[in-house]
């Protein structure tokens, strides 16, 4: 989801409706208060961040350090600080070309970033301990006793495994496993 | 609707250009002019009805072409797919290679991720080598000494021993993995390899999977559904000559 936190109400909703206009299938939720903004941090994912300077001042910084973030910028000073990689500055006054630019680019980013990571999202986290160990060679006793579950467990999720991705043979797994690096070349074979 | 030996050539191919290896196999070659189906055959001395029920099958795949092609011989059946492992392993398996090999000069893909392709393509390669030798070495050969005997109503004491203990139903049709390979390579050419910047090649690859796809299941098909169901009678009766 995108997140654009600000205690202004009229920014809120002036960026949502920008936003829905470029990108309307992704979700928006407009937050005022930054203990708002964590609760939303801890249950959900939060693939672009819109975040006021005196929101960022207020939460724990380290846990939204790698959340794609725009801070908005309502004033202009003579220095601002580049804290992030991640981050970038939205400034409110500017024109409607340069927002737009900014927004469309960090949404197109977005866009990259989160299907790089469709995969993994795909799979549950077990699944994924089990396409690691069936691409390491395993067999299906062995990741039964390495994981501590039955081998009718382990066969339920590689059946789940081959219908959710469409692959069915151990070294299509292989395959998977490397290109998404679940696992690291030379782990297997 | 059937393709009868009245309608023309030509017809046939616009209607499914997937028959183009199909007819070339059975001994047909292009520039037919506007000839039907029958006066071709005939010029290149192919048999027309074998030729209409080979086509008819490729196309339909139910129950009821397979059994117009029982009406065959087994000598026949077995020489056309004898001609598709050859359209497989001189053609089609080549160029897939080479296109796969054009993937890494074309696109940004990574040596590993090239290579993994490049193995995992090499994989299904060799399965497929190996089950097209097992069939030529041992299974067509079995198929067209049962036959013999069948006709000839003779049958010696090796292929009795033969019979008893490997019928052509032990042969069991270990397809599936072969299946389940190119399935996969599908699946991580569409999916899963990274986004290139242009897909022509890819997508070259991908039509050319889709086509080996369905011509092995043509020949699967006929296999299981034609010779093997052929063989097994021929079996029962040998034996039960011999009683």
């Amino acid at each position: 989801m995108i997140v654009i936190a600000t205690s202004s109400f009229i920014v809120r909703k002036g960026l949502a409706d920008i936003i829905k206009e470029l990108y309307p299938a992704k979700k928006i939720i407009g937050v005022g208060f930054a203990e708002e903004l964590e609760k939303l941090r801890n249950q959900h994912t939060i693939a672009l961040l819109l975040v006021s300077a005196e929101i960022l001042s207020n939460v724990n910084l380290s846990s939204f350090r790698n959340i794609q973030t725009i801070k908005l910028i309502d004033f202009r000073p003579d220095y601002i600080e580049a804290d992030s990689a991640n981050s970038e500055l939205l400034f409110l006054d500017d024109t409607e070309t340069s927002i737009l630019h900014i927004l469309k680019r960090n949404l197109a980013l977005m866009d990259k970033n989160s299907s790089g990571n469709k995969s993994d999202s795909i799979l549950s986290d077990r699944e994924l301990d089990i396409v690691r160990e069936v691409a390491s060679g395993n067999t299906n006793k062995e990741i039964a006793d390495k994981l501590f579950i039955s081998t009718h467990t382990v066969i339920t999720h590689r059946k789940n495994i081959t219908r959710k991705l469409g692959i069915k043979t151990v070294s299509g797994l292989t395959v998977y496993a490397l290109l998404n690096k679940l696992i690291k070349m030379g782990d297997s074979l | 609707m059937q393709i009868k030996k009245e309608m023309k050539m030509a017809d046939a191919i616009h209607r499914n250009y997937l028959l183009l290896p199909v007819i070339n196999r059975l001994g047909i070659q292009l520039g037919f002019q506007d000839k039907t189906i029958e006066k071709v055959c005939l010029k290149q001395n192919v048999d027309v009805e074998f030729f209409l029920t080979i086509l008819n099958a490729y196309l339909d795949t139910n129950d009821k072409s397979s059994k117009q092609l029982q009406a065959h011989s087994v000598k026949d059946v077995v020489s056309y797919l004898l001609k598709t492992h050859s359209y497989y392993l001189e053609r089609i398996i080549p160029e897939i290679e080479n296109r796969i090999n054009l993937l890494i000069q074309h696109s940004q893909l990574n040596k590993n991720e090239f290579l993994l392709v490049k193995n995992f393509f090499e994989e299904y390669k060799k399965e497929l080598y190996g089950h097209i030798s097992l069939e030529e070495n041992f299974v067509y050969p079995y198929m067209i000494e049962i036959a013999d005997a069948y006709h000839s109503k003779s049958l010696s004491k090796t292929l009795e021993d033969k019979i008893n203990s490997y019928p052509i139903t032990s042969y069991e049709k270990e397809h599936s993995d072969i299946e389940a390979k190119l399935f996969d390579l599908k699946n991580i050419l569409i999916k899963y390899l990274p986004t290139p910047n242009d897909s022509y090649i890819r997508n070259r690859i991908l039509m050319e999977l889709f086509t080996l796809e369905q011509d092995l299941n043509d020949h699967s098909r006929i296999e299981n559904r034609v010779l093997i169901p052929k063989i097994t009678q021929m079996e029962t009766a040998l034996i039960a000559l011999k009683k």
